[in-house]
């Protein structure tokens, strides 16, 4: 029997910030087109990890595998070590990542802050660009928006035009860090619509979230993680409604006011 | 009372004309040099190899922790003798003018490449641009916007700074005024003019400088 490699296998991931611990060793994988939504308090290191897996953060331990490929390392005097700026460039465009504050160029307009990758990077032309970019436009629902700059928009359009400028790139995986944290609560919905979508489309995606009820709706499964561990995981109906670990029902207590 | 006689000036008009365009020269050629070396200390400044912030470091302490009438003096007097560099006063002002103001500059430039927000740099980094696409296309582009009426004050202060050159003999405004007023001993007339003249080549860097802060406050 020929099983098939996990879209993203994390091995053993370790990182420090000087003397503090962040992660503490984690192992997790995410199965191709398997949503795998990371749940826990704030400073336990989900957003590292994501950083991690997208070589945002320098020196981190363990090894990250994208489709059964070793990621980011060189073979050096017999030891595996961070890989250069080129070979980490190559990681970093097979990944996607959409952060909670947007990051959208300012000076860009919508258009612009999708295109720009497409031609610096993968070297299309302006034309080739912008029709991959309307499209992507017109899947968020945003195509009447393609000429107006960043700051025009509301939060959740932001959101939106910066899922479409990740998903220009055409990445393997895409890695949501707590995306619809900065947005008012009415707009959180147009955001998850879109992630939703993506989903059901068989996108891989990796998703570190306070919407627990879009865990519990999207998830195939939740990972609880405190303190730079992995507590505790498993399917979204074992641990929403019965956790094995104190911890997990402790911090579901305080955080969930709805039934899943 | 003092007999004011203005009449005299008119006779001196070329000399202040002249004057203003030699400051002219030794100031625009100060703003070039100094916004080229200014970028490139300022981004050694911002580096995290050592080997390139540090001089960088102590390039801008050296250069703003000393007066600019020592440099020009030394650049003039001490380079020929240490070195057998010898330059025209000219030169040697533009030349001191230059490295004072890039120390200034250079700070400027690292101050905005700093404010720009470390969020829109991971984001270029996850879309594979590398370090010299995201500084150039996401990185200047913005902080030029904010660097920009700082910028232009520097070049209010270089015009200012450049009277500092008559000590050393360039016949700039202040040192072609001083070598009339040895004949017309007529030095308020000559020295109010004299003020005038800076104001009308200053103010309208100033004001540029300020509507372009208004300007831009709006649009970042």
């Amino acid at each position: 029997m020929t099983s098939i490699a996990p879209a993203i296998k994390l091995q053993d991931v370790k990182k420090r910030f000087g003397s503090l611990d962040v992660l503490c060793g984690v192992n997790l994988e995410v199965e191709p087109g398997g949503v795998v939504c990371v749940i826990g308090p704030s400073g336990s290191g989900k957003s590292t990890l994501l950083r991690c897996v997208a070589y945002l953060e320098d020196d981190f331990e363990g090894e990250i595998y994208l489709e059964g490929e070793l990621l980011g390392r060189t073979l050096r005097n017999g030891r595996l070590e961070q890989a250069g700026g080129s070979a980490l460039r190559k990681v970093q465009m097979k990944v996607g990542m959409v952060f909670q504050n947007f990051n959208l160029w300012p000076h860009k307009t919508v258009i612009g802050n999708i295109i720009e990758a497409l031609i610096l990077v993968k070297k299309m032309s302006r034309k080739e660009a912008e029709v991959v970019g309307d499209q992507l436009l017109t899947k968020v629902g945003l195509s009447d928006k393609r000429k107006e700059y960043p700051s025009r928009l509301s939060g959740g359009q932001q959101q939106r035009v910066a899922i479409a400028r990740a998903l220009a790139m055409r990445p393997q995986i895409m890695l949501f860090d707590e995306v619809t944290s900065a947005l008012d609560a009415e707009l959180v919905d147009e955001v998850l619509h879109v992630m939703k979508q993506l989903a059901e489309e068989g996108m891989t995606m990796l998703v570190v979230t306070h919407e627990l009820g879009f865990a519990a709706r999207v998830a195939d499964r939740i990972v609880f993680m405190d303190q730079g561990v992995i507590v505790e995981e498993g399917s979204p109906e074992t641990i929403l409604k019965n956790p094995s670990k104190p911890r997990t029902r402790e911090f579901l207590s305080l955080v969930s006011h709805e039934k899943f | 009372m003092y007999d004011w006689n203005f009449n005299v000036i008119w006779d001196y008009r070329m000399v202040y004309l002249k004057g203003a365009s030699i400051t002219m020269q030794l100031s625009l050629l100060a703003v070039l040099f100094s916004m080229s070396l200014g970028l490139f200390v300022g981004i050694a400044r911002q580096s995290k190899r050592h080997f390139l912030s540090f001089p960088a470091s102590c390039y801008v302490e050296i250069f703003r922790d000393t007066p600019l009438l020592i440099q020009i003096v030394w650049i003039f007097y001490c380079l020929p003798i240490l070195l057998g560099i010898t330059l025209t006063a000219f030169w040697a002002s533009t030349v001191a003018l230059s490295l004072h103001m890039s120390a200034y500059v250079a700070e400027i430039f690292r101050a905005g490449i700093a404010s720009v927000d470390k969020g829109h740099v991971d984001a270029a980094r996850i879309l594979g641009l590398n370090y010299f696409q995201i500084m150039t296309r996401i990185i200047l582009p913005q902080a030029i916007r904010r660097m920009l009426p700082p910028l232009v004050n520097n070049f209010a202060d270089i015009l200012k700074l450049s009277a500092l050159a008559s000590v050393i003999g360039v016949y700039e405004l202040l040192h072609s005024v001083d070598n009339v007023i040895m004949n017309n001993f007529r030095p308020l007339e000559m020295y109010s003019v004299l003020a005038m003249v800076y104001f009308i080549l200053i103010f309208p860097v100033a004001f540029f400088a300020r509507r372009a802060e208004i300007y831009l406050a709006h649009r970042i």
